[in-house]
């Protein structure tokens, strides 16, 4: 993702909302714009994506509002949520693996793209697939670590600190999600090596408003 | 410590080779640990990492402020920011644009971005500095260095991964950035002073409000004080965490903008996947770096560096300065977050190992990276306002920026010599 791609996206912000209110000064339509891209690049992975976005917003939502919950219960009515800590720990383990498709289908990872203007368009097209069935490789190695380790929990019967919840089916969850990436990530490097035009916009997605 | 210079000179090229920074780092990490400790304790600091990171409590303050910056960027808070300090400021020699540095750091107080305090300003400040004609270099490069304060003043993403990185007090951090925030505002308002007193045409003044006007548009920012307070304030008299603080503002920005009807079902269902996109490219990094830590700690690299830097009997604030110096240069074709992910995980270590605070390092780290963010040729908040404003050109922009890129380094000294300036507060509260 280049910098003047990522500005080219914040500038996509702001105008043509029509279902935010009658004063429109900010962007409204972009998040709407700004996900109908990875949805189009998605191509024959488009359900799956949108479901996996939908779950990723679901725990997005469930950690925040936990939170909320246990600190008002906490303060307000001197009761916090039994064991909230933990769910939100685990909440936010699935939030991020839930969420990496997304990342990956708008390749929004950040990279350092120094000598972009000095190689060829060739070399570019090569670096580009290496890049991507190396990325492939890391994800997978990711999931071999989830599985592994899941596997060694579930030997030592593993139980977490405070609800005394088995901790091997949380890790088999991060593993079979990140399989999900695996699986796109392998299938955004088949797109790109045989040249289909939709996915060969890099970094498209990502605008870095919110970091 | 010969091992570790090979894995930073893979490292580096495997990054600029376009591989993604975060799966770089976990592979040059993966590999140093196995070449150092074998293959098992490889496979273990891998897992170890990405589960201590995944699974904690502690960073989830992170997802909860980006999603908070999402609602208070459709909640308009912006402009009843900007309307107050115009009304108050406005008629002084370059009032415009310290009303826009003043809305700068109070929207700064409530998201924990500089680029969208940068891209949310521009829309707000721009037009009027415009309609009073402003030279328009100086209108972008005012925005666009008041911008950077998004990740100064607290609540800030920058340094809540700065905070997951080195295990820091992510309530500490916040506190530390508040008073060389306001050095920031006060010296950037000293900037468009001098400016105006030697280039008035530059910079005129707008007519004065009415005292009515001045508390009316202050009395609108309510919302705003009530947000900042209710975080930042609860955070430094320990009434909760940065957590439980991140809680309450998701929630409280998303109740403002649901109160001034700029939520609906589908805008909350997008921020809310916005959130967690974000959350999980930041997270991917992370765990790279992590693992690349371990590698660097394992090889007993900072030790040797430190021992290396004792036998040139240089005082450890040279090294500080030269690598402040490193940063600034990087800065300039590197962005900030990943300029923060690349470097924490090989500095800090050795900040560490010379006996300098973190919490003070941090600020200096994310005062580095917002004058990363103005400098040619890449300077991200540059770019967000050129392509907002795209008639005025890029140099124009750069040139505006230049008396804001001297007060950030007098700023930066500041800090570095005066430690006290961001150390001093939260010690008082610790």
């Amino acid at each position: 993702m280049t910098d003047m791609e990522e500005a080219g996206a914040v500038s996509g912000d702001g105008d043509g909302a029509s279902f935010a209110g009658p004063d429109n000064g900010l962007a409204d339509s972009s998040l709407t714009e700004e996900y109908k891209h990875p949805a189009e690049a998605a191509a024959g992975f488009a359900w799956p994506l949108r479901i996996m976005t939908a779950i990723a917003a679901l725990f997005m939502f469930a950690i925040t509002a936990l939170t909320f919950v246990d600190v008002t219960g906490r303060y307000v009515f001197n009761s916090p949520v039994d064991g909230g800590v933990e769910f939100i720990e685990f909440g936010l383990g699935f939030l991020i693996f839930s969420a990496l498709p997304l990342v990956i289908i708008k390749r929004a990872q950040i990279t350092v793209e120094l000598f972009d203007n000095f190689m060829s368009a060739g070399f570019k097209r090569v670096r580009e697939v290496i890049v991507l069935i190396a990325s492939a490789g890391m994800i997978g190695f990711i999931t071999e670590r989830m599985y592994t380790t899941g596997v060694e929990m579930h030997e030592n019967d593993d139980i977490s600190l405070h609800l005394d919840l088995p901790m091997a089916p949380i890790l088999f969850i991060l593993c079979g999600l990140a399989a999900i990436s695996f699986v796109i990530q392998i299938y955004v490097a088949w797109r790109i090596t045989f040249n289909d035009p939709r996915a060969s916009e890099p970094g498209t997605g990502h605008t870095g408003k919110s970091a | 410590m010969t091992i570790s210079l090979i894995g930073f000179a893979v490292l580096l090229a495997i990054a600029f080779f376009g591989f993604p920074l975060g799966y770089s780092m976990m592979l040059v990490g993966f590999v140093g640990v196995t070449i150092v400790r074998g293959l098992g304790p490889a496979l273990e600091t891998v897992s170890q990492q990405i589960l201590d990171l995944a699974l904690n409590a502690n960073f989830v303050t992170l997802p909860l402020f980006i999603l908070m910056g999402v609602f208070v960027f459709r909640a308009a808070l912006a402009e009843d920011i900007y309307d107050a300090a115009q009304a108050w400021l406005g008629n002084k020699r370059g009032g415009v644009a310290m009303a826009t540095v003043a809305a700068c750091g109070g929207f700064a107080a409530i998201s924990g971005s500089s680029i969208a305090t940068a891209a949310t300003m521009a829309k707000v400040a721009i037009p009027p500095m415009r309609r009073y004609n402003y030279d328009e270099g100086f209108a972008a490069g005012t925005v666009a260095a008041g911008g950077t304060m998004g990740i100064l003043i607290p609540p800030s993403a920058a340094l809540i991964i700065y905070g997951i990185l080195t295990e820091e007090s992510i309530g500490d951090l916040f506190i530390a950035g508040i008073v060389p925030g306001i050095i920031t505002v006060l010296l950037y308002i000293a900037v468009i002073w001098i400016v105006a007193r030697f280039r008035p045409q530059m910079a005129p003044r707008a007519e004065r409000a009415t005292w009515r006007v001045r508390w009316v548009t202050l009395s609108k920012v309510w919302a705003v004080v009530v947000l900042f307070l209710a975080i930042i304030g609860g955070i430094t008299f320990g009434i909760f965490t940065p957590t439980e603080g991140g809680g309450i503002g998701a929630i409280g920005a998303l109740l403002f903008a649901i109160a001034r009807r700029r939520m609906n079902f589908k805008i909350f269902y997008y921020a809310l996947a916005e959130a967690a996109e974000t959350t999980a490219m930041i997270f991917t990094i992370a765990f790279g770096a992590l693992v690349l830590n371990s590698f660097v700690n394992i090889a007993e690299m900072p030790g040797a560096i430190v021992a290396f830097i004792k036998d040139l009997e240089i005082a450890p604030i040279y090294v500080i300065l030269v690598i402040l110096l490193i940063y600034v240069l990087l800065g300039t074709v590197i962005e900030g977050l990943a300029m923060i992910f690349l470097t924490v995980p090989i500095f800090v270590p050795l900040v560490e190992a010379m006996g300098f605070d973190l919490i003070w390092f941090g600020i200096v780290l994310v005062m580095v990276v917002e004058i990363s963010l103005i400098t040619p040729p890449i300077g991200l908040n540059v770019f967000v306002i050129k392509s907002m404003l795209p008639d005025v050109p890029l140099a124009a922009i750069f040139r505006g920026i230049v008396p804001f890129f001297i007060a950030d380094i007098a700023r930066l000294m500041l800090v570095v010599f005066i430690p006290g300036l961001a150390i001093w507060l939260p010690s008082l509260l610790r």
